[in-house]
């Protein structure tokens, strides 16, 4: 049995990679994707958690989790074609005109 | 028909919340006048239908009660706010003080009203004009009929404030402004000192409710217990004092209420002779109980009573303008008042309050249709003769002249009468000389201003005569000044004065012929040309400027406040603490700026916060 | 199915309704009563509950207090209803949507307010988030519109990801995710306790970014300014209320104030907030943009409240005041807020302070009306922001918070200096270049401005009738 810190450091690990990814890189997309692994991992988390427990309750968060990545990006590839289409660019430091 | 209608009066049962109307009429109608431009009849109708109407309820409360010495009533709206200990109820209670109080404001107010229906009516700012006064009418109810001192502060202020915009009321002169200014600065003062003392008497009773502060004052400084709540009573009062000083003009805070009569003469009549100047009598009057608790403090009252009455007298026998004479004058009739009330007979000088209320009133309505009629003049010096073009004035003015000056069978006779004896009650004997020298000057400075305007040649011819509602007005007036002989039986239930020791001839008579033999020097006076014309001797020139100052006291506080603030401002121009406030205002600007750099409008930096935020606080975690 | 699920349902069949409508013919107008008619039917709904005894379920909680602060949430819903047709004719976009995005932000908050379970709260929370990106992006022809949108769903996503992660932490320490089972476990947790902090400090990450406070703060502002009008005030209100009161009810049934650290963290929050908010308005003009900042130093105060409970000594207080401060000054400052978000909105050409010069000779009461908010924002005596101050700084002082204190009365002092410039400003004598010409006043618009100096003055003035609503109200 993998003992529960490891898990724990794997879910954080794979959390920061996603932080790292939506901190640094530019491109719209590559966000969305980052916020994905974000979103994997604290769903790795609940699983571990609800196996660790014996309850279902993680399970469950990791059904909705699932539904709002979904819906995340969703609205997220929408409004990715609307950037492309007006700043035929995903770089969303193109996208600092609201400042002060 | 009349006993009839009196035995039925006393059986009529009115409704307490009837009480509550008294000071919202005026009040709603002071809103209406205030957002809403209605035609010129509405708003007299406004204005003055609304105070009546208060006026009528504040009589039938007056017929209701009639004869009973002990009541009370009340009525309120609840609960006002509420925080711990801190229990304030916007409610009124309505006792024989507060009654007497509320039906000279209504009813001098009414008919101050309606003469200023006359005065104002071609000026362009009549509803403005009247807005303020209403408002300051619903202001001046509330401060008598509050239940709490909180309320009472509350309509305190407001009179305040109405006070300061009737006097600046013609702003486009810059001195009605100063003089405005004036005003609101200099009982300011007073106030800050009043509101310590509320403070202070909250945090040694734990109320604010006046009854409920009367009886814990008793409990907690009565008579024998250590010398330290003694002194605390005594701090409460003198800081109570403060307020009612500078509200009263008197000594110290006395000299803005001449330059108050920059108003228009109603105001000065209603807001400056009748009522809010006597709202510092009121105050004291109502604190009865607080104030007996501290033999000091009221002897304080008394002291500036005496003090402010000589000064004030004085200063009234040497000016020019009418307006000025009467403005002294009320200093001076209040400080009967404060004398009356240091002495312990709270109840003579409500009734004093009360007469001179109509009387003043009176005077300066009938001094305001002087002013109307030739020219807009005040010097007293270019009217005379004037007796037999404006009859109704004369006889009015008349009236109150005697009255002030208290010749026997007026009004003012019987209530000054009073407070004489009661001063020899309380064993003051130095104290009653200074009130009948006083009453002696009173009564020659009123005969000077009557001789001076109404006899001799006249020199100038009336070019307006008063109009009918002004006329009115006078000739109700005339009748309580006359009349108003008795004081309200439910006043001396409510503060019982000192044991009558009974006077000697030479103290029950010399009262009665001091004004008249004032007025007949001032006659012979009069008759020698004496007054208006050039002093010989320098000496007496230089006390005559020094009186026509009012002793001074501007160029006093000019020089003891004024002056050395304005110097300390100007060599602390570039000091320490100025400089901190402009570091302040550069660090605030350079806090901006930095702050402000981090809103770069980049997404991604955005994101970095929220990650910043999770790692330092667990850095933090970490480090601890 | 009990009666308190009641408002949730008729906000569903609301929503429901105008999709059908939506979908077979649009019409604005339709759409507009549809909405106007849900939001009347669930606070009639809401309003039969006041006072009714409540209940606690696994997912759901409705106390005393809750059906009160739903109801608050519907009225500031409704009075920017109020003014949407107008505001939406004016604006060029399809305009049947906005509503169906509204109804859903507002059952979202709804769920919120009342969550007791992290399943629950997330729900909802996602559920106002993501209709929110829409109502952000609603232009998003415009520029600002799209950028305010694209800036909205990252951060928002990566916030909820952060808050995620801490329930999953937390879930992992103590195994449930109710919030009633969160102190019940205590400290006897599989991991190491500073994992359990951790994981708090997770969550409060993504409720500081909803709560716009320090360091999280920095997209408020660009979002107001980018967002549509109502779209912002529904941000400011609806969004804050909501993610707050979750913040108040974990915190306190979860007694994180037993973490010193967390503690530390909170008051570090709240001082920065104070103090940073204040700064950023200090000499901004854009007239959004100042509100988004006196937000941010308004939710700074009101992190006092969370504190409360941390410190020992209660002078002389009922446990029931700070519950009573609390609501009374969100309520102040919902209100208030929402009121100064109708004024723009009456006036949509105005976007800087500029703009607003001379506003009083032209539009007196408008102008009178944004004078007595800007007051009420900056806490004048006799305006309901007064008391909602007073009472917060009285429970601060009954607890001893003297820091807090000092940078709410620096904050105060220094966000006094823009709201007055506000003020003036309008009270300036027109300089001609200020165009008031487009200003029409609409009856609705006046009616509201009424309503809304009603409720500064009256309750400024007559703060009892208020208090002791919400005192009875608390007690439950």
């Amino acid at each position: 049995m993998i003992s529960i810190h490891w898990l724990l450091f794997l879910s954080l690990a794979l959390f920061s990679i996603g932080v790292y990814g939506v901190v640094a890189r530019r491109n719209l997309l590559f966000i969305l994707l980052s916020l994905e692994i974000m979103l994997n991992a604290v769903v790795l988390l609940f699983i571990a958690g609800s196996s660790f427990h014996g309850n279902p309750d993680g399970q469950i968060m990791y059904l909705l989790i699932l539904t709002l990545a979904a819906s995340e990006v969703a609205v997220g590839l929408g409004l990715v074609i609307h950037m492309y289409r007006q700043h035929h660019t995903l770089d969303v430091d193109k996208l600092s005109q609201l400042r002060g | 028909m009349l006993t009839n209608f009196l035995s039925y009066g006393v059986d009529m049962q009115i409704p307490d919340s009837l009480l509550m109307l008294i000071p919202l009429l005026p009040f709603v109608s002071s809103l209406i006048l205030i957002f809403v431009n209605p035609p010129k009849k509405i708003v007299t109708l406004l204005g003055v239908g609304s105070v009546g109407c208060a006026a009528l309820i504040a009589l039938l409360f007056n017929i209701s009660l009639w004869g009973q010495t002990d009541y009370v009533i009340k009525a309120g709206f609840g609960n006002w706010m509420t925080i711990d200990k801190l229990v304030i109820n916007f409610d009124f209670y309505l006792d024989a003080l507060s009654l007497v109080m509320i039906s000279i404001i209504t009813g001098v107010g009414f008919f101050i009203h309606l003469y200023s229906t006359g005065f104002m009516d071609e000026d362009t700012d009549y509803r403005r004009y009247f807005a303020y006064l209403n408002m300051f009418v619903s202001a001046m109810l509330v401060l008598v009929l509050a239940d709490n001192m909180l309320l009472l502060y509350l309509g305190w202020e407001g009179v305040g404030l109405c006070s300061y915009l009737l006097i600046g009321f013609w702003y486009k002169n810059r001195d009605n402004n100063m003089a405005a200014n004036k005003a609101f600065l200099m009982t300011r003062i007073g106030d800050t000192g009043m509101a310590i003392g509320l403070f202070l008497l909250f945090y040694q009773l734990g109320t604010l409710n006046i009854q409920d502060m009367q009886t814990q004052a008793v409990a907690v400084w009565a008579p024998g217990s250590d010398l330290q709540g003694n002194s605390m009573a005594t701090l409460c009062c003198l800081l109570l004092l403060a307020g009612a000083v500078g509200k009263s003009a008197q000594l110290p805070l006395q000299n803005w209420l001449p330059d108050a009569m920059a108003g228009p003469t109603p105001v000065s009549a209603l807001i400056h002779a009748a009522t809010m100047v006597t709202a510092g009598v009121y105050l004291i009057a109502r604190n009865t109980q607080l104030f007996q608790l501290s033999p000091d403090a009221m002897f304080v009252v008394a002291l500036v009573g005496t003090c402010t009455l000589l000064l004030a007298a004085t200063a009234a026998m040497v000016q020019n303008d009418v307006k000025r004479i009467l403005a002294y004058s009320t200093i001076s009739q209040i400080g009967y008042m404060f004398l009356a009330l240091g002495v312990g007979a709270g109840s003579v000088a409500v009734f004093h309050l009360m007469t001179h209320a109509f009387f003043k009133a009176l005077l300066f309505l009938s001094a305001g249709a002087l002013i109307y009629s030739v020219h807009h003049e005040h010097n007293i010096f270019k009217m005379g003769g004037l007796l037999k073009k404006l009859p109704v004035v004369a006889a009015s003015f008349a009236v109150g002249c005697a009255a002030l000056a208290s010749l026997p069978f007026t009004s003012g006779f019987f209530s000054k009468e009073s407070i004489l004896e009661k001063i020899v009650d309380s064993g003051h004997t130095e104290l009653w000389w200074a009130a009948v020298i006083g009453a002696f000057i009173t009564a020659f400075y009123s005969g000077r201003l009557f001789f001076v305007v109404f006899l001799g040649k006249m020199q100038q011819e009336p070019n307006h005569t008063p109009t009918k509602t002004m006329h009115i007005a006078l000739l109700v007036l005339i009748v309580p000044s006359i009349f108003a002989w008795m004081q309200p039986q439910g006043l001396i239930a409510l503060m019982p004065g000192l044991p009558s020791k009974g006077l000697s001839d030479l103290q029950h008579w010399l009262p009665i012929f001091t004004p008249i033999a004032a007025l007949m020097l001032a006659f012979g006076l009069y008759r020698a040309n004496f007054f208006g014309s050039e002093l010989k001797s320098p000496a007496l020139q230089s006390i005559h400027q020094l009186l026509k100052s009012g002793w001074g006291f501007d160029f006093i506080y000019h020089h003891l406040f004024v002056l050395p603030f304005k110097w300390l401002c100007h060599i602390n121009r570039n000091d320490i603490i100025d400089l901190f406030y402009r570091r302040l205002e550069d660090t605030a600007r350079l806090m901006h700026g930095f702050v402000t750099g981090f809103q770069n409008g980049r997404l991604r930096s955005y994101s970095a916060s929220l990650v910043l935020f999770c790692v330092l606080a667990i850095s933090w975690v970490v480090l601890k | 199915m009990s009666l308190h699920y009641l408002p949730a349902i008729v906000l569903i069949i609301t929503v429901l309704l105008s999709l059908t409508s939506l979908s077979l013919k649009r019409h604005h107008g339709i759409a507009y009563l549809i909405c106007g008619g849900g939001l009347l039917l669930t606070m009639l709904s809401l309003f039969m509950q006041i006072g009714k005894t409540g209940t606690t379920s696994e997912l759901f909680v409705f106390d005393a207090i809750t059906p009160f602060l739903s109801l608050i949430l519907l009225i500031v819903v409704s009075m920017i209803w109020v003014q949407l047709y107008q505001w939406l004719e004016a604006l060029d976009e399809r305009k049947e949507e906005y509503y169906l995005l509204l109804l859903l932000a507002t059952l979202g908050s709804l769920i919120m307010v009342a969550s007791n379970h992290f399943t629950s709260f997330f729900l909802g929370l996602e559920l106002m988030s993501l209709s929110f990106v829409g109502l952000v992006a609603y232009s998003g022809r415009e520029f600002k519109g799209q950028e305010a949108g694209v800036k909205y769903l990252i951060l928002s996503a990566v916030a909820s990801a952060l808050m995620l992660m801490g329930m999953a932490i937390l879930y992992l320490q103590y195994g449930t995710l109710s919030f009633n089972d969160l102190s019940m476990q205590g400290a006897s947790g599989t991991l190491p306790s500073w994992v359990t902090v951790t994981g708090i400090i997770f969550i409060l990450g993504g409720m500081f970014f909803k709560l716009s406070l320090v360091p999280c703060h920095l997209w408020v502002a660009d979002l107001f300014e980018g967002a549509p009008l109502a779209t912002s005030a529904l941000l400011a209100t609806l969004s804050k209320l909501a993610a707050f009161v979750v913040l108040w009810r974990i915190f306190s049934l979860g007694e994180w104030h037993t973490h010193a650290v967390i503690v530390d963290i909170v008051a570090a929050v709240a001082i920065a907030s104070m103090l940073v908010g204040n700064f950023l308005g200090l000499l901004q003009n854009n007239l959004l943009r100042l509100l988004a900042y006196s937000s941010i130093a308004h939710f700074g105060y009101l992190l006092i409240i969370l504190l409360l409970a941390a410190s020992p000594t209660t002078a002389f207080l009922t446990s029931t005041f700070s519950t009573e401060a609390v609501v009374f000054y969100l309520v102040a400052y919902l209100f208030t807020l929402v009121g100064v978000f109708s004024v723009l909105m009456q006036m949509p050409q105005i976007k800087t302070q500029q703009d607003l010069t001379g506003l009083f000779w032209h539009k007196p009461t408008l102008a009178i009306t944004l004078a007595l908010l800007m007051l009420s924002l900056a806490g004048i005596p006799l305006t309901i922001g007064f008391m909602g101050k007073f009472y917060l700084v009285m429970t601060a002082v009954n607890h001893q918070m003297w820091w807090l204190l000092s940078a709410l009365v620096i904050g105060s002092v220094i966000g006094l200096f823009y709201y007055l410039r506000v003020i003036m400003m309008m009270i300036k004598a027109p300089d001609g270049e200020s165009d008031f010409s487009g200003l029409t006043m609409t009856t609705n618009g006046q009616l509201l401005n009424y309503l809304i100096i009603f409720l500064v003055i009256g309750f400024g003035t007559f703060p009892a009738a208020f208090s002791q609503l919400i005192e009875t109200l608390s007690r439950g």
